[in-house]
Parts: C-alpha cells; sequence; structure tokens
C-alpha cells in the first residue's frame, strides 16, 4: 500500500516537474537526469565527436539554468521539445563556423572503412553518412538527426522546429533525394 | 544505398554509433547547472518579459490588457482627489511625497499570478497632469491631460494611437493631483477620508536592504502597503493589489522612486515620430451626467439578459470587463475553431499535393527507365563509326522504339493526367484555403489598438456610468437597489438621489425611465 502510495505521489509530482522546475532546483535536477542522455546523444549524432558533443551539451543545459524561469511549457514534452530546440541550435552554431565543419568533416573521413570487394553498392558506414549529412543544410541536417537518429515522429519534429507537421514530411522526402546524391559522392571518394 | 525512408531507418538502426555519455561530465555538468539557476533566482522578476510577450500573443489576454488600461486612464480622469486630510501622523509624513510631488519616476512590476507573468514599466510623472510610462523595446505611453491627450507607441509595430479627449471639465485639467500613482494616491486619499478603510502599522522592517517602516491599507476592493525608509520617510516600495479580473489576481509594484527631479519636457512630447501609422480616437471626458447612468444600466441590462449590477462602485467596472472578455472568449473560440478546421483543410491539401508530386515522381523515373536503353542505343550509335554497325543499332532502336512507344504514350497521358490535377490543386482550392486561412490567422492576431477601439465602444458606458455614481456628493444621499430587479419592471425603483438644492429625487426605475419623487414616498 505505501509503495502505491509513494508511487501515486512520484506521478502527482512528475505532473508539475516541469511547473516545479522553474523555482525549484530539486526538480530542475530530476528532469536534467531525465534528459542529460537524449540531449548528448543528439550532440553526438550532430557533431559526429563526443569530446565536442559534451562541450555543446554543456552549453544547452547551461541555458537552460538560466532561462527555465521564464519557460512558458507546460508539460515534459513541452520541456524536451525545448531542450532539443536548444540543442539544434547550439549544434548548428557550432558547425556554422567553417574551420570546425572542415575539423569534423576530417575526422569523419578518417574513420571511413576502406570499400568492400563485393559488386554490391556498399552499406555507408557512420562516418560517410555523417559527412554525406554534413553537406546538406543546418536546419535540414537537424531534420535528419531528429527523425533518422533520434525516431522522433513527424508531429514532435515539427513542433521543435516550429513549422508544420506537412512541411516536415515534404521537406524530408525532398532532402532524401539530395542525401542520396551526396553520399554517393563520400561513397566514390568525393568527400 | 537506400530508396526511401524506411530504408534509411534501416541502415542508421544498423550504424554502431557509440554515443554513450560520460559519468563524470553529466556529473559535473549537473553541479555546475544547478549553480547557475540558483544564482539566476533573485534576478528573475526584473528580467521577465514574459508577461507583455503573453499579452500580445494572446488574444484573451490582449482584451484583459486594454481594458485594464482604459480602467486605469478613466479613474485617473474622473478620479483627481478631493481635498487630502492630513491626519498628521507618521503615515500622513511617509504619503506627502506621493500626494505632493512634482515630478517622480520610478518603476513599476506587474504580476498577473495564475500566468505567473511578470513585466516591469519604467514610469514618470511631471505636473501639471503628464505622464509617460514605457515597456523598453515595447511600447511608450504618454498622456497630458491639459492637453487632454494620450498617444501609445507601438514600437515594435510602428504604430501610434492617439486619444483626444474631449470636453474635459476645467477643474480635472488644474489640478495638480493626476499622475501615474493615481490609483495609489486614490487609495491613500480614501483611506484617510472613509470609514471602509483602515490603516494598518506594520512596524520595523528590512526592505530591499533598508530598514523601513510599513502600513497596509485596506478598503473593500484594493489593498496597498507601503513601505517608507525609517530615517528618511521616503517611500521604497509599495505594493498595491487590484480586483481580480479573469480569475487573475493582478499586483503592481511600485519601487526605485525618485521624487522632484528635473524631467525634461520632451520625454513628454506628444508627437508621434516619423514613419508610425496613426490611428486617431475620441474619447468623451466630459463630466458624467444621470443619463450616462441610464446608459450604463442598459448596457448591463442587455449584456447580462435583463439583469442589473450587484451594486454601484469601482468594482462593478472590473465585474463588466470580466464579462465582456468572456463574451470576446466566445468569439474568439468560435474563430479559434474555424482556423484549425481551415489548417486541417490546408494540411490534407498538402499531404495531396505531395501525393501528386510522389507519383510525378514515380511516372517520371518510369519513363527515365523505359527510355533509357533508347538513349543509350542513340549514344553507341553515335559513337560507332562503321556503317554496319550504325545499321545494326539503328534497327535495335527501331524496334526498341516500337516496344516502349505504346509504354511510352500511356505513361507520357498519366503524367500529363497528374500535372493536370496538381496545377488544378495548386491554382483552386489551395490557393482558397491558404486566403482562408490567413484571414482566420489575422483575425487572431487582431493588433491592441483595435482592442482598445472595441473596449472602449464596451466599457466607457459603464465607466462614466459609475463615475457619475462615485462622483456624487454625500448630500445627494443615493441608493441603489438593483441587484433584485429585473429589467422592465415599472414598478421597482433601482436607483435615487437627491440633485443639489433640489427637495424631491430622482428616481430611476427597472424600465429606466426617471421621475422627480418627495421624499416621503420613498422606501425607508
Amino acid at each position: 500500500m505505501v509503495g502505491v502510495m509513494a508511487k501515486v505521489v512520484e506521478r502527482i509530482e512528475d505532473d508539475d516537474l516541469v511547473l516545479r522546475a522553474r523555482t525549484q532546483a530539486e526538480a530542475l535536477g530530476r528532469l536534467y537526469e531525465r534528459h542529460y542522455d537524449r540531449i548528448f546523444r543528439f550532440c553526438v549524432y550532430r557533431l559526429f565527436d563526443k569530446e565536442i558533443a559534451e562541450d555543446v551539451t554543456s552549453t544547452v543545459f547551461l541555458e537552460v539554468a538560466r532561462k527555465i524561469r521564464g519557460f512558458a511549457g507546460q508539460t515534459e514534452q513541452d520541456f524536451a521539445n525545448w531542450l532539443y530546440a536548444i540543442a539544434a541550435n547550439q549544434a548548428n552554431a557550432y558547425i556554422r563556423k567553417t574551420s570546425r565543419r572542415k575539423k569534423l568533416l576530417i575526422r569523419a573521413a578518417r574513420s571511413m572503412q576502406t570499400s568492400n570487394d563485393t559488386d554490391d553498392p556498399p552499406e555507408p558506414d557512420w562516418p560517410s553518412l555523417y559527412t554525406a549529412i554534413l553537406k546538406l543544410k543546418p536546419k535540414h541536417q537537424t531534420l535528419v538527426t531528429l527523425r533518422f537518429f533520434e525516431n522522433l515522429p513527424h508531429e514532435q519534429i515539427a513542433q521543435i522546429l516550429n513549422v508544420r507537421q506537412a512541411a516536415v514530411r515534404v521537406t524530408l522526402h525532398r532532402i532524401l533525394g539530395k542525401l542520396r546524391r551526396h553520399l554517393q559522392t563520400v561513397v566514390d571518394g568525393d568527400v | 544505398m537506400f530508396k526511401n525512408e524506411t530504408d534509411l531507418e534501416k541502415i542508421v538502426d544498423r550504424l554502431n554509433i557509440d554515443a554513450a555519455p560520460n559519468p563524470e561530465h553529466s556529473e559535473n555538468l549537473r553541479r555546475q547547472m544547478l549553480s547557475i539557476f540558483d544564482k539566476t533566482g533573485e534576478q528573475h522578476i526584473s528580467q521577465s518579459r514574459r508577461l507583455w510577450r503573453t499579452i500580445l500573443k494572446s488574444p484573451i489576454l490582449k482584451l484583459a490588457a486594454a481594458a485594464i488600461l482604459l480602467i486605469a486612464l478613466v479613474i485617473g480622469t474622473y478620479r483627481l482627489a478631493g481635498p487630502i486630510k492630513m491626519t498628521g501622523t507618521a503615515f500622513a509624513d511617509i504619503v506627502r511625497p506621493i500626494l505632493t510631488a512634482q515630478t517622480a519616476t520610478c518603476k513599476i512590476t506587474i504580476d498577473a499570478d495564475r500566468d505567473q507573468l511578470s513585466e516591469t514599466l519604467e514610469c514618470m510623472f511631471a505636473e501639471p497632469g503628464r505622464m509617460r510610462q514605457e515597456l523598453p523595446g515595447k511600447y511608450i505611453s504618454i498622456i497630458d491631460l491639459r492637453q487632454g491627450k494620450l498617444v501609445i507607441l507601438m514600437l515594435e509595430e510602428k504604430k501610434a494611437m492617439v486619444m483626444e479627449m474631449e470636453s474635459i471639465p476645467d477643474e480635472y485639467k488644474d489640478k495638480s493631483q493626476t499622475n501615474m500613482f493615481l490609483e495609489v494616491r486614490r487609495q491613500i486619499q480614501q483611506a484617510q477620508q472613509s470609514e471602509d478603510t483602515s490603516v494598518e502599522f506594520l512596524g520595523e522592517q528590512e526592505i530591499d536592504g533598508r530598514t523601513a517602516i510599513g502600513y497596509h491599507i485596506e478598503e473593500p476592493f484594493f489593498e496597498t502597503t507601503i513601505w517608507a525608509d525609517a530615517k528618511t520617510l521616503l517611500p521604497i516600495r509599495i505594493k498595491t493589489s487590484m480586483p481580480t479580473v479573469m480569475n487573475q489576481q493582478i499586483t503592481a509594484v511600485f519601487t526605485d522612486f525618485t521624487f522632484d527631479i528635473e524631467l525634461d519636457d520632451s520625454l513628454f512630447s506628444l508627437e508621434v515620430p516619423e514613419g508610425y501609422a496613426v490611428e486617431t480616437m475620441q474619447w468623451d471626458a466630459s463630466r458624467p451626467q444621470e443619463e450616462d447612468l441610464i446608459k450604463m444600466l442598459r448596457l448591463w441590462a442587455e449584456t447580462t439578459d435583463g439583469k442589473f449590477p450587484s451594486a454601484l462602485n469601482m468594482n462593478t467596472i472590473y465585474e463588466f470587463s470580466e464579462l465582456w472578455v468572456k463574451e470576446r472568449t466566445v468569439e474568439f473560440d468560435k474563430q479559434r475553431e474555424a482556423l484549425d478546421k481551415q489548417r486541417e483543410a490546408f494540411d490534407k491539401q498538402q499531404e495531396r499535393s505531395q501525393h501528386l508530386f510522389e507519383e510525378y515522381n514515380k511516372l517520371s523515373e518510369r519513363l527515365d527507365e523505359i527510355q533509357l536503353p533508347q538513349e543509350q542505343l542513340f549514344q553507341e550509335y553515335k559513337k560507332s563509326s562503321e556503317m554496319k554497325e550504325k545499321q545494326r543499332i539503328l534497327k535495335q532502336l527501331i524496334e526498341e522504339n516500337k516496344k516502349s512507344s505504346k509504354q511510352s504514350d500511356e505513361l507520357n497521358q498519366q503524367l500529363e493526367q497528374v500535372m493536370q490535377q496538381m496545377k488544378e490543386e495548386s491554382q483552386k482550392e489551395l490557393r482558397h484555403t491558404e486566403t482562408k486561412l490567413w484571414q482566420a490567422e489575422d483575425f487572431l492576431k487582431e493588433g491592441l489598438s483595435e482592442q482598445i477601439q472595441e473596449a472602449q465602444n464596451r466599457m466607457m458606458p459603464i465607466m462614466r456610468g459609475i463615475t457619475f455614481v462615485q462622483e456624487l456628493p454625500d448630500e445627494s444621499d443615493w441608493h441603489y437597489t438593483g441587484k433584485e430587479a429585473a429589467f422592465g419592471d415599472t414598478d421597482a425603483l433601482i436607483f435615487w438621489y437627491k440633485p443639489q438644492g433640489s427637495l424631491t429625487y430622482r428616481v430611476i426605475y427597472g424600465d429606466l425611465s426617471v421621475k422627480d419623487v418627495p421624499p416621503e414616498k420613498l422606501p425607508h
């Protein structure tokens, strides 16, 4: 019975975790624990390098600490979307600097596997795919990461990027072709 | 290589990406984050800009804001204070700068509890009758009662709203107590004059790092707490609570006071800067009369299915603003519903277009596939230099052409149909839907000036009616019994008062007719 009550209390507390996190460090700490891993993972997908991903993840959560008191969202889903939006902006801001982009490309190119001997076209490995993704526009890179690496539904992606759901679908359809072409050039060795 | 979304999903699933976090980094970052969070706590209220942002985003809050603004202005116009009875106590010494300053500046932080909103305005006033409020980057409002003019500049939208007050009574223009503290002044003066109001001494406390003494003023609809420096007796902090609007308690905290400093006249200039779209409105600011009360009672009865207000006091204005905002909410909800439907239709059409687009791509690809062997043969034909070989290729090309021509024709026909559908879709319905969508969105984005115009039309008669009653002197012996009466009841007396110098009373009945009645015929 006590266990059930504890769960009920925990559930009630969870419901207003985001509201409490505006004023209570304990609630913000709990949100952090729940979302750190996924934001770090997202940053690794966007930035290839774990060290760089750690730096950007830090920037994301420090921004959260500064802005949470003014955060208007009510639910944990709102909070997660907000985190993704901040992470996407921070990652794009990092990549936007040409020298950094070049560094990421070189790191990815160095890790690429050599092609196999069969006649079938080789399945892309992570460095090749990353290199191809990096050739897309930053917003499109975010879209691909959220959809294929984070496996988020179109609806949530639309909320994070503040666009219509239909726009997400159409854009994905269009950039898939581009990604295919970029990947071909990467596989052909034209990094 | 992948062909579609599902393929790419599978490829990504098979990638073995190392994205395991480092616990040490996670722990350090947690500490750092919580430390920053603690530090930002104190700065929160002054930094928050959410109140105004939310007001500008939310049509309903816009309405409430417009109503409150008008209420404040009208209270300001009519409540220009009676004689100040200084009681000779410390309370009088504390409130003296507020009541007598020739110029002043301060910050006003307005909080709305339900939505946890907060916004800080920078305010200044200069006698006679000029005041300026500024929300940096958002808006500036300047009022000059001598000139009977209010200018609101919406800085982001580059819009200016000019309200011209007509027929302001001279005695109001010359009063030297028209400033942004109107509401606070009114409460203080009422506290000094009214039996319904209590003033309680709160003793000494540390306020904003200074030793302060405080007083709490309570009257039927307002509460104010004033803290002043214990040594200089100058106010440090004034907190006033307004009546609840839309289940929301709104408080205003005045801080950072300066009194009697030099303020440049240009700060109160009513000139609209170049490049602003100007909208002008007229506002009847004459002294309210009996007919204003009748007009107000009629409007109330029409809005509430034949009822009259439960009382005639300042809270009646807030009650009506709440009724009016609720009424507008219904309208907005309808529009919102229509907008959602339009959005749904728009999304469906986008889906249809996308489907057609995909179909078009598939057909084109198939056409390319069919034509590819011919293309290749043609290239071979061009490259070949031997006549025999050329003839062989040409023969093959003719056969290939025969084979594929039927298929190509069919595909071309289908392509044409899809193209036609795409064209129709984009030219007719989609455009139509998009237009409707914009219209609906425009309605919901209606500007503050339109809301204020609407608020003025609806709220002004209520304000003028209430002000008429509030300004009646004690000798008028006014009574109100409308709470239980129904609109149209010719026998029900709902309001009566004795005009100055008259032997009879003016009586307003439930059908809003008016008669002169001797005192002995009135209810006891």
